[in-house]
């Protein structure tokens, strides 16, 4: 059926992909081969430092993959959602698209070719570089934080869609358990790899077909160990049916908690190619299907006829009092969308192991750009999947409800097909990054505290998984989320701020990557001061946020004043922290501006 | 004493006879002189690796690196040029790397490694225990008489030998493993891995050989190890520490020889002069400290000749003392 | 390059890659310590007799360069991040 083409979520998304190309084969090759100069005859740290274990060359495109599959997790599906929710598809929608035409892609090429200039060096080094250990170490307790956070949120998000799909859990079981036996084939029983695949995925597709078809296998719902009475004592959406939902502090949460902790406890201490790593492969299969329908689907949709539901502009302003992750439209919307528009993790990626296999300089921009403009597809994407909704339940299970009702309409099968798809999307690529994500907090902090036991690998661990799921439990982490926006994106405008300085030191135009720097710093440390303000407001009037109230009826108020009183202690941390670092970034650019026109 | 004779008769199943002791105490000599008693009823070969070419010298005739050459009906002499047999193994090292490659020379640096490596004591002595396999393994004689090079009376490899063989076991696992995460990430790339083949081969073959020395070394059976003394302060204490050595080691020294003694009839006789006969005075001393000391272990005194002992005829005359002495210890008390 | 094996390769990229990179990094660290006890001498570690490691030398030799490069270079933590 046909509609009004404007009506429909394609005509944006499709608008978003124009941007994007447009500006990368203008603006993105202008900044490579002007301010860079990248040249192809150049030889670069895989070719210098060759070693045959992480410096080797690599084709662009095997490196786009590994690029793009380690910045895009959860975070262009979880942002967008909430973007959507509070501010409106609008608002969301243009962050996406300029955000990523003038400030994502930058970051990830130019912290990729600062790496390749610096022999391949990442940004710890970097930094301590440019601007020595005290800046370094600041680097490294963001990380420490939002790597807490981001596995707080994705519990959240694994254990909505567990919840609220049915039979996610039973199909994702699957898949570790192709997993796995994926990782004995081919080292124990010595399989090829090829065959080794291909039963790895049979098991999955078992599993995916015995789900969807199978009514008794998907059902019951697996908040089993509450019950309706019990959970209709939570705050819980209106017009939400208590017996489907899994609200923070209830008994349903906490038995999804000890099993995601279990399972990353265990990919924690075994090695990681015998668990992790096959997992990792084998969910990818899927995952891959699931987001090019997606994107197509949401091209579709002027053919399959979705109209978009929701609201194009909301609110410029959502009262805190009355939602906690609220603000004005600026700051909050820009920490809110983080991946997608702009990120920091991209820059540890970017300067981490892909700048050591570029082939050759000119491979930056499709790899570190291109992948990030591709993320930002899978942003636009969820975007669409959210505006076709009109009544989006509360939770990431809004996603999947979203995708499938994208999806089915272009491929006309039942929605269950999907639903489970997306399901398992959800649950594998939230499993993954954050059994990744924990490996590298153990690796932070195992640096930042070299022989105590906090750097232990088992401690740390245990540490990441007992605050994490904490936070998960009383769903502080919706506030949190702010907080992990706030850092994610500190830590991008510090990433802009050091290409800065670095082309300043190498006598070069930085305006590109230094404008967009302190925009990104400007917000950021505007949202961390909100959110301080904000949890400081709750705490003094010892209110309860949102959720809160649920585990406080548990454990007793005192959750509230305590949980609000840190929350708020901590924002100003981090906002102490982001101004001396931000402090430390302008006055290294001072300085090496200065130098250069000195020395002209 | 029960001289050569008697030990064989204890030990029949006796195929290799190890001569140890510090240099210079006549070894050489009695290794020859050993030999040629042997020879009369069963082929013996006589090897020595003692750089001073003494063999030669002992049998007057310049056998030096000409491999086993034959002196006399069943007696076989060999004198191993180690310096050219490293030599030439250390240019086939080279050599196969330079072909294997196809470069033009080796890097300057991995040259000056494997020059340093050879030129180590250590080589040499690896070379000389390698090539003493080779020959027993070839099996082509019914006795082996070994005159050791004196170091550290030439046994350090055996209790080195269990160590390196468990070395050699754990680095084959360590390749091993290396060898399955590395095929698993070349299939995952659909690459290839080079040489883990040969690798393993080449440990195994080590290993072999490592274990086959000390094989023969600890055979008690079919090996025996001969300590030289002379009735001086110096070699008695040595020669207790070698056989507290051979202790330690598992092994134990089939029979020790006091060699380079004088003959006591020299006391006695009026044209001696007097500083000969002081010594002959004060070897009594020694003789009696070895008595003491080592007792039975003593198989046979071997006087000085009134000249070199050089030459067959020479030898034939410490041979024939060696065998079966003529005296008893307590004579030359 | 037909499209084909482009698509591939990302897949490629996007599922395995990672995977390997961190099999080739335990890999690195258990032929380091295989070089170390064959050519520690070159180090002044003496363990196997040079006389039999020598045999190994030609089938070290075009890993020893490299095994000097990736042991021998500076590491913080976020080089390990990926």
């Amino acid at each position: 059926m046909y509609m009004g083409f404007l009506d429909t979520p394609a005509p944006y998304v499709l608008a978003g992909l124009v941007l994007y190309f447009v500006t990368y084969i203008t603006y993105s090759k202008y900044i490579d081969r002007r301010i860079w100069n990248t040249d192809p005859n150049r030889p670069t740290p895989a070719k210098m430092y060759f070693d045959g274990v992480e410096y080797f060359p690599v084709s662009k495109y095997v490196l786009f993959g590994y690029q793009f599959k380690s910045v895009a997790a959860l975070g262009p599906i979880v942002g967008p959602l909430t973007g959507v929710l509070f501010y409106g598809w609008v608002p969301a929608l243009l962050w996406v698209i300029f955000g990523n035409m003038f400030i994502g892609w930058a970051q990830d090429y130019s912290t990729m070719m600062m790496s390749v200039r610096s022999e391949g060096r990442s940004m710890g080094p970097i930094t301590y570089k440019l601007l020595g250990g005290r800046a370094r170490t600041i680097l490294l307790i963001y990380l420490v934080f939002y790597l807490i956070i981001i596995t707080a949120v994705f519990e959240w998000v694994i254990i909505d869609v567990l919840n609220r799909v049915p039979g996610t859990f039973t199909a994702v079981l699957f898949v570790l358990l192709g997993g796995v036996l994926f990782g004995q084939m081919v080292f124990k029983m010595r399989m090829d790899v090829l065959k080794a695949t291909v039963i790895a995925l049979v098991i999955v597709l078992i599993g995916y077909f015995t789900v969807s078809l199978v009514p008794l296998v998907r059902n019951p719902p697996t908040n089993f160990l509450d019950s309706p009475t019990y959970l209709s004592q939570f705050p819980a959406p209106q017009g939400a049916n208590p017996a489907t939902l899994t609200w923070p502090g209830t008994n349903t949460v906490l038995f999804w908690l000890v099993i995601l902790s279990i399972l990353y406890f265990a990919a924690a201490v075994t090695v990681m190619p015998k668990f992790l790593l096959p997992t990792v492969y084998v969910g990818y299969l899927p995952s891959i299907i699931a987001l090019v329908l997606v994107l197509l689907a949401a091209i579709a949709t002027p053919l399959t006829g979705i109209a978009i539901q929701q609201t194009p502009v909301k609110a410029l302003y959502v009262d805190p009092l009355a939602n906690p992750q609220g603000g004005p439209i600026w700051p909050i919307l820009f920490v809110t969308i983080a991946c997608g528009a702009i990120s920091g993790w991209h820059s540890l990626i970017s300067s981490g192991l892909t700048s050591k296999q570029l082939e050759y300089e000119t491979d930056a921009l499709p790899v570190g750009g291109g992948a990030m403009f591709t993320e930002g597809a899978v942003a636009l994407s969820s975007i669409a999947a959210m505006m076709a909704l009109a009544a989006p339940p509360a939770g990431a299970a809004a996603y999947v409800q979203g995708a499938t009702l994208l999806t089915t309409s272009l491929l006309h099968v039942p929605p269950v097909f999907m639903n489970i798809l997306y399901g398992i999307f959800v649950t594998v690529m939230g499993l993954i990054t954050s059994m990744l994500f924990i490996r590298v907090f153990r690796l932070v902090m195992a640096d930042l505290f070299e022989g105590s036991p906090l750097g232990n690998k088992y401690i740390s661990t245990l540490l990441i998984l007992v605050v994490a799921g904490f936070l998960a439990f009383v769903g502080s982490w919706t506030n949190l989320w702010i907080f992990f926006g706030g850092t994610n994106q500190l830590l991008a405008g510090l990433a802009l701020l050091l290409v800065a300085i670095f082309l300043a030191s190498q006598k070069k135009p930085t305006a590109y990557v230094f404008i967009p720097g302190i925009f990104m710093a400007i917000t950021t440390l505007a949202a961390l001061a909100w959110e301080t303000y904000v949890y400081g407001i709750y705490a003094v009037l010892n209110r309860p946020i949102g959720v809160q109230a649920a585990a406080a009826k548990l454990y007793g108020p005192w959750i509230v004043s305590v949980s609000n009183y840190i929350s708020a202690a901590l924002g100003a941390l981090l906002l102490v922290l982001g101004i001396v670092m931000t402090y430390y970034l302008i006055s290294g650019w001072i300085k090496y501006r200065k130098e250069a026109s000195a020395s002209r | 004493m029960i001289g050569l004779k008697g030990l064989l008769e204890r030990r029949p199943g006796l195929k290799v006879l190890i001569y140890a002791g510090k240099g210079g105490l006549g070894k050489t000599t009695l290794s020859a002189a050993s030999s040629l008693l042997l020879s009369e009823s069963k082929r013996v070969l006589v090897f020595s690796t003692d750089p001073q070419a003494s063999l030669s010298d002992v049998f007057e005739r310049d056998v030096f690196g000409k491999g086993e050459v034959k002196i006399a009906e069943n007696l076989y002499v060999l004198e191993i040029d180690a310096d050219k047999r490293i030599n030439e193994y250390v240019a086939s090292i080279k050599k196969k790397i330079i072909d294997m490659y196809r470069l033009d020379k080796l890097p300057p640096d991995l040259e000056e490694y494997i020059d340093s490596a050879a030129a180590e004591p250590a080589m040499y002595e690896s070379a000389v225990y390698d090539a003493m396999v080779d020959v027993v393994a070839e099996g082509k004689y019914d006795y082996y008489i070994f005159d050791m090079p004196p170091f550290g009376h030439g046994i350090r490899m055996v209790a080195m030998a269990d160590v390196l063989s468990q070395w050699v076991e754990k680095i084959t696992e360590l390749r091993k493993q290396a060898y399955e995460y590395g095929r698993v990430a070349t299939s995952l790339k659909r690459a290839k891995l080079t040489y883990e083949d040969e690798i393993l081969k080449e440990l195994q073959y080590i290993r072999d050989r490592i274990v086959a020395f000390r094989n023969i070394i600890t055979d008690s059976q079919t090996t025996a190890f001969m300590v030289v003394v002379t009735p001086e302060r110096m070699s008695i204490l040595d020669t207790e520490k070698a056989l507290e050595m051979f202790s330690s080691l598992g092994l134990e020294a089939a029979g020790i020889v006091v060699n380079q003694v004088y003959p006591p009839e020299l006391a006695k006789s009026p044209d001696t002069p007097e500083y000969i006969r002081n010594r002959v005075e004060e070897q009594r001393k020694y003789m009696a400290e070895i008595k003491q000391k080592f007792g039975d272990m003593v198989i046979s005194v071997v006087p000085m000749l009134n000249r070199e002992p050089k030459g067959l005829e020479a030898l034939s005359l410490v041979a024939k003392e060696l065998w079966s002495p003529s005296k008893s210890l307590d004579d030359y008390i | 390059m037909g499209i084909l094996s482009r698509i591939r390769e990302v897949v490629e990229g996007m599922a395995v890659h990672g995977q390997a990179a961190s099999i080739l990094r335990i890999k690195a660290q258990i032929d380091n310590l295989f070089m170390i006890i064959t050519l520690g001498d070159m180090l002044g570690i003496p363990l196997l007799p040079p006389y039999y490691s020598l045999r190994l030398l030609p089938y070290m030799y075009p890993n020893i360069q490299n095994w000097k490069m990736y042991m021998l270079r500076e590491r913080d933590v976020t080089d390990r991040i990926s």
